[in-house]
């Protein structure tokens, strides 16, 4: 307990981490705006945003969710319908979904949060598997398995819809920035504390006084919030949704995991990080290996999760951190012993 | 038979053993006494190979059992009674019988073995298809140290047999535990109940925080001052 | 009033086989805490070796179950050795993901070897069917629940009756006691791991008749394997069995009343519900 207190990082924002984040400028400048480059790009920042996302739950708490896709999911189809139907733009519909994604999460935490590990996994897969079926079946309204093609608007702001890259390359930053923002404030703050602290033992952490309950369906609703507001970018940007993709456990809800261990469980940057190298290595293995050897980049996929859980449970960044500091230990150890007589 | 030296043991960070030495001739009945948190389970746990040694050895018959895995432990003869029972719930109180057996010697003589646990403690032949877990406390140390006499052991390690125990009970469960030992096993007994302890043993060491701070007949020990004050009460 | 019956009866059948391919996660995690997110995939790979046993060999596949069943234990042996044993002490996050790496691995792999198209083997018996009393049961059911009732039964000798069960059963209620009397742990996980995967292999094998096989066949039987195991308490052996046989008529009598797109809705609303009010599921805790 003493040791997390410690390691608790200050409130303020490092100068290197916005320098860092400031990099991020640079693809939309330098790329072409139709390229696929840039739409790689613009992905890698989505798919870390919804690591950040899932990042607050399951890397401060570890409390493991298998369905995160069910908050994405509703997100997308929840602006999409809405402006197929009404007419609304998507910029409210993400407003809508966000908060609907929210309420989501509160309703699946009354059964699930006294579950515990495996259980819980199970519990959270089980709920994005009921919104998919759901979805397949009310044809009507969702389309069904068929999917959802977002209504084209042409170049427009209030729509939500443009041309080029750019634009959503700047929106999915925007994004990312609040994502990245809220998750440090989490993570500096006394939620971060009390899901570390329930990270270990449920039991103990009760024991100094933290409602493990609160916490997790606070930390689970900021996720559920920004997951859905990441389902409305994802309609707006790929124009097609549906249930299968939004609501699967391979496609979204294992991926959103998988970039955040990658990088570094329960750092902020981890998602970042990981979908900096997962994103692009998915594009590319899916563009290589097609016909014949369309499994292979879903093989790589697993080979990799495979081998990060054995060799870097922690994550990169936890990796490079140790590697450094070990170098700088060995160097200054070099020195000191120069410097005794 | 036993020659334990100055063995270190930690937890995390906190160790509990600061360097113990004991040795136990063949046949013999040891005590190991002291007050909670000690060490004496942590003795016991070390010598099964439940936890590792940081520093030292343990020696049975000359053989060294620092690198020998714990399910290997039984094999050489050593059985182990731990705290608190630990019978399996869920088996009948045969198969928890059977199951003490199950190293290739001990199985050899299964039918042996049986009969003779059952003719020391009768009352688990009554009970043999009762599931363990819904015995009386009494009733699962008597399992407990059933099971591990199922194994033939040279060497029978006791972890406090009395706790939670009724003291009529208690008083059966020595009355046993020193026929055991007339039959010719090396007893080890660790106990809190350092008068309940003094009666039986024939030699005892006394441990505080994980320090062998003396060491003697049982005779001795009874003699003893610091004894007499801090563990009898006299 | 037929219809019904027909269905329970159906329910029973294949509620048999739910049975069979779960309880490997039962025993897998009453051992060894941990539950195999890839086992519906080891279902998969039995279906794909009694494929080919009854392409290459002319096998039935009933009869190749009892060849799948060896075959399927050493992959599972190995991936148990290889893989699985070196997270048994690791944070839940490992085990999880570990195991949901191997499940696209596995699926991947067989992609590459036989393409995503779905394939069946013929039998003579395929389209048979026999009249007990007003019901007509499909042979390919009454065979596949047949043979399960064999594994069930042999599963349940094997725990009972054998010292290598008693052993698992032993390590399974209490770990440390268990090495005390001379048990290796890191044995019964792989004996556990591999009777598990083999058993699911196997009934993947006895549904061959009536089922495609193709690469991602087991998304159809991962959640109910987990509404099984969850109904009846995760790591209950006789739990699973019942738990089953429970799904199967549920999902099976629900068709009766509703599309069957909604058949597996009610299934998953179950397991919601089983893991919200009684997550130590409905047949009993387990012992330990
Ligand atoms: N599993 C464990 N993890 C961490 N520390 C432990 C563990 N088991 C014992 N300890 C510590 O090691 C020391 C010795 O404990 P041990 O259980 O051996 O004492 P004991 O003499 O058997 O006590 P008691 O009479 O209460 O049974 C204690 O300080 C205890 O807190
Ligand atoms: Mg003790």
């Amino acid at each position: 307990m003493k040791n997390a207190k410690n390691a608790r990082p200050t409130q303020r924002l490092s100068p290197w981490g916005l320098l860092a984040f400031a990099a991020l400028l640079l693809p939309p400048l330098v790329l072409e705006n139709n390229g696929y480059l840039l739409r790689v790009a613009t992905l890698t920042l989505m798919y870390a945003g919804l690591g950040g996302a899932w990042n607050l739950l399951g890397g401060f708490a570890q409390q493991i969710s298998l369905g995160h896709a069910a908050f994405f999911g509703l997100g997308a189809y929840t602006s999409t319908i809405l402006l197929r139907d009404l007419g609304l733009s998507p910029w409210i519909g993400m407003l809508v979904a966000a908060a609907l994604a929210g309420l989501a999460s509160l309703i699946i935490g009354i059964p699930t949060f006294r579950l515990r590990g495996h259980y819980y996994a199970l519990g959270t897969l089980a709920f994005a598997e009921v919104l998919r079926i759901l979805f397949l079946y009310f044809r009507s309204f969702t389309g069904g398995a068929i999917g959802l093609s977002v209504p084209y608007m042409g170049d427009s702001f209030w729509y939500f819809q443009f041309y080029g890259n750019r634009p959503y390359y700047v929106v999915a930053l925007a994004m990312l920035a609040v994502t990245m923002y809220l998750t440090h404030r989490v993570s500096t703050g006394p939620l971060g504390y009390r899901l570390r602290a329930l990270r270990n033992s449920h039991e103990a952490a009760e024991v100094v006084g933290v409602d493990t309950t609160r916490a997790k369906l606070q930390a689970n609703f900021l996720s559920a919030v920004l997951a859905g507001a990441y389902g409305t970018f994802y309609a707006q940007y790929h124009f097609f949704i549906d249930p299968d993709t939004v609501f699967g456990l391979m496609t979204f809800s294992v991926k959103m995991a998988l970039i955040t261990i990658l990088g570094g469980l329960g750092n902020v940057w981890g998602p970042l990080v990981g979908a900096a190298i997962l994103v692009p290595l998915d594009e590319w293995t899916n563009a290589v290996f097609t016909g014949g050897l369309a499994g292979a980049s879903r093989f790589i996929y697993g080979s990799l999760l495979i081998v990060l859980i054995l060799w870097q449970p922690r994550g990169l960044l936890y990796w490079a951190n140790r590697s450094l500091e070990r170098l700088r230990e060995r160097r200054t150890g070099a020195m000191g012993e120069g410097v005794r007589p | 038979m036993l020659r334990i030296e100055s063995i270190e043991v930690s937890y995390g960070g906190n160790r509990a053993l600061h360097g113990v030495c004991l040795s136990m001739e063949p046949g013999e009945f040891v005590g190991v006494i002291g007050s909670n948190r000690a060490g004496k389970t942590t003795l016991l746990r070390a010598i099964s190979g439940l936890v590792p040694l940081q520093k030292g050895e343990i020696y049975f018959d000359g053989q060294p059992l620092s690198r020998v895995p714990a399910h290997r432990i039984p094999a050489l003869g050593i059985a182990h009674v731990p705290e608190g029972r630990q019978v399996f719930p869920g088996l009948t109180v045969e198969e928890n019988l059977l199951l003490g057996a199950i190293v290739p010697s001990a199985k050899a003589h299964r039918a042996e073995g049986l009969e003779m646990v059952f003719a020391l403690f009768p009352r688990l032949k009554e009970r043999r298809t009762q599931l363990a877990g819904t015995m009386s406390g009494g009733e699962q140390q008597m399992l407990a140290i059933g099971r591990a006499l199922m194994l033939r052991p040279r060497l029978l390690m006791l972890d406090e047999p009395s706790m939670g125990l009724a003291p009529i009970v208690v008083e059966h469960v020595y009355e046993k535990i020193a026929e055991i030992h007339r039959l010719g096993v090396g007893v080890l007994l660790i106990e809190q109940n350092v008068s309940l302890a003094l009666s039986c043993i024939q030699r005892g060491y006394v441990i505080e925080t994980g320090r062998v701070v003396l060491e003697g007949t049982a005779e001795e020990l009874r003699g003893n001052a610091a004894v007499k004050e801090a563990y009898l009460g006299l | 009033m037929v219809e019904v019956l027909e269905a329970i009866a159906n329910g029973v059948l294949v509620g048999g086989v739910y049975a069979i391919i779960s309880v490997g996660l039962t025993l897998v995690y009453g051992i060894m805490d941990i539950v195999n997110f890839a086992q519906a995939d080891f279902l998969m790979l039995g279906m794909f070796a009694a494929y080919l046993c009854a392409q290459f060999l002319g096998l039935d596949p009933v009869l190749s179950s009892i060849l799948v069943f060896p075959v399927i234990f050493l992959v599972g042996a190995l991936v148990q050795r290889g893989l699985v044993q070196r997270v048994q002490k690791a944070p839940i996050v490992s085990q999880i993901f570990l195991t949901v790496g191997l499940s696209l691995v596995l699926q991947s792999l067989m992609q590459m070897i036989f393409g995503a198209n779905f394939r069946s083997v013929t039998t003579s018996y395929q389209t048979k069917a026999i009249s007990v009393g007003p019901l007509n049961l499909s042979v390919p059911y009454v065979l596949a629940f047949l043979a399960s009732a064999v594994m069930a039964l042999a599963l349940w000798l094997f725990l009972e009756r054998t010292d290598l069960g008693r052993c698992m059963r032993a390590t399974a209620q209490n770990r440390v006691a268990a090495t005390l009397v001379g048990i290796d742990p890191s044995k019964m996980y792989l004996v556990a791991f591999g009777i598990g995967t083999a058993l699911a292999g196997m009934a993947g094998a006895v549904i061959l008749p009536y089922a495609y096989v193709f690469p991602t066949v087991g998304h159809q039987y991962a959640l109910i394997m987990f509404t099984v195991v969850v109904l009846g308490g995760l790591g209950n052996v006789l739990g699973s069995l019942v738990g089953g046989l429970l799904v199967g008529v549920i999902h099976s009598v629900s068709a009766v009343f509703l599309p069957t797109q909604l058949q597996n809705l009610v299934v998953f609303i179950i397991f919601i519900l089983t893991l919200t009010f009684k997550p130590t599921g409905l047949v009993g805790r387990r012992a330990a």
